[in-house]
């Protein structure tokens, strides 16, 4: 809290000199002397960020994953999230990157004298921060209240979901699958956070990691009443060996999502409130009334 | 006239398109001993491939009376042992199963050794001495030794014609002096042997010679006839003289 | 008849096997509990058939190795010689492409897809691993010679291995599943593939036994072996495709799972002489319990995360050949 006020006070100081100076999540701080009015983002959840707060027309390139909204899928793409076109992304002469911190491609652009800021939100709290500092340096009129107020829509949002959810589903057990190799979504991952908010129970809690591969023994034992999958690939679970026996599969209560759905549960970005909204959806379905 | 045990007319040997032996007539009797001789590169080795089956060849090739061609691999493997010149690897065989796996040709793939096998394993494990190595692995033998094994795989086939090729390049005096009886031994018992020996001393000693030139024959005769010392001479470019001593004739390089 | 040496390795093997195949049916999501029921649907339907298929498919590999280091007399010689382990990725990345591709627009599979997935990840790592056999033959022009199959298996591993390469990149939802097939796991055998495990690892032992013969001759060398009556050409393809079809069957049901094929007929080979046949079937049973013991500490060190079982065969079977290196017997050269 204290080092919000800071950042704040600081904020409004540079300000009134003309300059924004944010601290990216490398804890290097970046000064902005104008607006940027040229923005590359390498992240999908960074497009999405910026567009949410209304500068989608300043984006002038992205990686190639990012594809919402649908006039992002018209800019430029410069490659996925670790093999960046560095040519065609210099020939656009960008004002700021905006790249997830583990991007190997930070010491490059740095060298060419490109204001790099990197920000990978993943938890609920980092797409409140991210909001605020993309805000920041993007110098919109009352950057901080229109951070918040897209902040507060998502949480309208995530409540509305939860409302939705209906009695007989609460704390109901749920599994969650987020990846083709078996992966387990765990409570401290970005959509377990999710499932937290809505109420409902994660079989992997905290301790077991966010992404834990797990023996489905393990599963079958925890025996959940609905099973997400948040990976459009999973094939026929009931063929996995003793999982016929598991409720939410002798019930039918499996949610499974498109493709373009399952990128805004597993992103952890500014559609967060829309996430909430499709598994509370989902869950509406499976336990009728 | 002994019956000849192999016999062939315009016999052609091509690899890899290369001709490399040509048009050869040769006549081997049964119960005999005929030794190949030649330079480097005459041939030798692929004669005695030929006459095993091993490669293809053309012309005519009667073995035992029989076309080569017409006979299935198992009579054919019974009929004829063929001891290389280089045999590889194994080293993690034992003595033993060496020499059993020369009685292959006389196993069906169903069953396995029978106690005949083992029997004849064993008479030769003695005969050549190798009692004292016979769960040694081949690893642990010696040059010598090793050829031994490999020239009793070879005898436990128990074949009529047994062809070798430098069957005792490695093996020292005594032990050569014993295959030299093995040898006598073995066409005394009407086993026809075709051996291919580098050591003219030694090749002088059998029934009959064959010197090859450059894939041609030159001269198949008796080791006591002129023409055949006259024929060596010439081939080997007048670099050695032949000598009779005490009953043997004796290649000396000059 | 059998001497008494491989008589005594026999029992210990099969002896070790249902050890570990009993401390298997103990392992769970728990780690290790002392005792089990048969009645408990868990035991019967997830660790009776992942350790019995676990078995099963490190004896296919261990048989698969034997015959690879025979035919090629090469100690260094594994199952996945003639590529067929990059068949079978690429088989797996196309299978998981093509259900990506299908999934992506509607959410529902297509009828075309449903093919697809009918006939499985599994079905598609089956038919990549022979299609990989088959050309690498193609390429060396028959069994001929050794040494051109050995190449050519190695230029059919790399190209194959650069195509499933270029696909994962293209579909990087993919990898994560990749990822799984190619450091392999039992999680997904079933009761069924059990059955066709057991069923294709008879034929192949069988098979070989019958065989065997021409690994025999063939130690003393191809001309040897043909002098001693052996047909080296065909006998040589037959086994080379009972290889195969032992490989791509294990590959198919567990993923790629390294060294088990390698350390099995070694560790055999340092203890045993005589026929070949006899090495072939204890290789078998030397990699059924080799990973089977895998299986079980994958399941069982880190409970309820699952290790990959090919990293923990790795590990070891790495171990293994690092402790040869430093034996007596091979510091003598």
């Amino acid at each position: 809290m204290a080092r919000l006020w800071l950042f704040v006070c600081l904020n409004l100081w540079l300000h009134a000199a003309g300059a924004v100076t944010v601290t990216d999540d490398r804890q290097v701080a970046v000064t902005f002397t104008q607006a940027p009015k040229r923005i590359v983002t390498l992240l999908p959840s960074l497009a999405e960020t910026v567009c949410v707060l209304g500068a989608c027309d300043r984006l002038v390139g992205t990686d190639k994953h990012a594809n919402w909204p649908a006039s992002v899928k018209a800019l430029p793409k410069l490659g996925g999230l670790d093999d960046t076109q560095l040519e065609a992304l210099v020939r656009l002469k960008p004002d700021v990157v905006l790249l997830a911190k583990s991007a190997r491609i930070i010491q490059r652009l740095e060298a060419l004298g490109i204001p790099v800021l990197a920000l990978e939100p993943q938890t609920h709290a980092d797409v409140h921060r991210v909001l605020q500092t993309v805000a920041a340096v993007l110098q919109l009129p009352n950057a901080q209240d229109q951070a918040d107020a897209v902040w507060q829509n998502i949480q309208r949002q995530v409540s509305q979901a939860k409302l939705n959810i209906p009695a007989q589903a609460i704390n109901a057990t749920v599994y969650l699958e987020a990846s083709t190799g078996g992966y387990a979504a765990g409570e401290v991952s970005f959509i377990g956070e999710i499932m937290r908010q809505l109420g409902l129970k994660n079989i992997v809690t905290s301790g077991m990691g966010a992404f834990p591969k797990l023996n489905p023994e393990f599963v079958v034992r925890a025996n959940p009443q609905l099973i997400v999958l948040a990976q459009p690939m999973v094939t026929h679970l009931s063929q996995r060996p003793g999982w016929s026996t598991i409720a939410a599969i002798k019930n039918k209560r499996v949610c499974t999502f498109s493709s373009a759905q399952a990128d805004i549960l597993v992103r952890p970005g500014p559609r967060l409130g829309e996430a909430a909204q499709l598994i509370s959806d989902c869950v509406q379905r499976s336990f009728p009334a | 006239m002994k019956p000849f045990a192999i016999e062939t007319k315009h016999l052609h040997v091509s690899m890899d398109k290369t001709p490399v032996l040509h048009s050869l007539d040769l006549s081997m009797e049964a119960g005999r001993w005929t030794c190949v001789v030649g330079p480097n590169g005459a041939g030798k080795s692929t004669l005695l491939k030929a006459l095993a089956g091993l490669i293809p060849s053309e012309g005519q090739l009667l073995v035992l009376g029989q076309p080569l061609f017409e006979m299935s691999d198992k009579d054919r493997a019974k009929r004829m042992a063929w001891l290389g010149q280089q045999e590889s690897g194994a080293d993690d065989l034992s003595v033993r199963d060496v020499l059993m796996l020369g009685r292959l040709p006389h196993q069906s793939l169903w069953a396995g050794a029978s106690s005949q096998d083992q029997s004849i394993v064993q008479a030769w494990i003695d005969r050549l001495q190798l009692g004292h190595l016979q769960d040694r692995s081949l690893l642990q033998l010696s040059g010598g030794e090793r050829q031994r094994v490999l020239l009793g795989r070879a005898l436990a086939v128990q074949a009529p014609i047994l062809l070798m090729d430098e069957p005792i390049a490695n093996v020292d005096i005594p032990h050569q002096s014993d295959w030299l009886q093995t040898v006598k031994q073995l066409t005394q018992q009407q086993t026809t042997v075709v051996s291919v020996l580098h050591d003219l001393n030694l090749a002088m000693r059998a029934d009959q010679v064959v010197l090859l030139h450059q894939g041609r024959l030159v001269i198949q005769a008796s080791p006591d006839d002129p023409l055949l010392h006259q024929a060596l001479i010439d081939v080997f470019e007048d670099r050695m003289s032949i000598q009779r001593v005490t009953d043997q004739w004796v290649v000396l390089p000059m | 008849m059998i001497p008494s040496r491989a008589a005594v390795l026999t029992w210990s093997l099969l002896s070790f096997s249902l050890l570990a195949m009993a401390m298997g049916l103990m392992t769970g999501s728990h780690g290790w509990e002392w005792g089990f029921s048969w009645q408990d649907p868990i035991v019967q339907d997830i660790r009776l058939p992942r350790t019995l298929g676990a078995w099963l498919a490190g004896a296919l590999l261990g048989l698969s190795g034997a015959l690879a280091q025979g035919l090629f007399r090469n100690p260094l010689a594994d199952p996945y010689l003639l590529g067929s382990a990059s068949g079978a990725s690429l088989g797996v990345a196309i299978a998981l492409t093509m259900g990506l591709w299908g999934y992506a627009e509607t959410g529902q599979f297509s009828y075309a897809m449903q093919w697809w997935f009918r006939l499985g990840l599994t079905g598609m790592a089956f038919i990549g691993a022979w299609v990989a056999v088959l050309l690498t033959l193609m390429l060396a022009r028959g069994a001929e010679q050794t040494l051109r199959l050995l190449l050519a298996g190695v230029v059919v591993g790399v190209v194959l291995g650069a195509v499933t390469s270029l696909v994962t990149l293209a579909f990087p939802q993919t990898l994560p599943a990749m990822q799984s097939f190619l450091l392999g796991n039992t999680t997904m055998l079933s009761g069924q593939a059990c059955v066709m495990l057991a069923a294709v690892w008879l034929l192949c032992l069988a098979l070989s036994c019958l065989l065997s013969p021409l690994l025999d001759g063939l130690r003393l060398g191809e001309a040897t072996a043909q002098s001693l009556g052996l047909q080296v050409k065909p006998l040589r393809i037959l086994l080379l495709a009972v290889m195969g079809l032992a490989t791509a069957s294990a590959v198919a049901q567990t993923g790629l799972i390294a060294f088990v094929g390698l350390v099995a007929p070694h560790l055999v080979r340092s203890r045993l002489q005589g026929a070949y046949a006899s090495v072939l079937i204890l290789s078998s049973l030397m990699g059924g319990v080799l990973l089977t013991t895998a299986d079980v500490l994958a399941r069982g060190l880190w409970a309820p995360h699952e290790l990959p079982v090919g990293v923990l065969t790795g590990v070891l079977g790495g171990g293994y050949l690092l402790w040869r290196l430093h034996s007596p017997s091979v510091k003598a050269m």
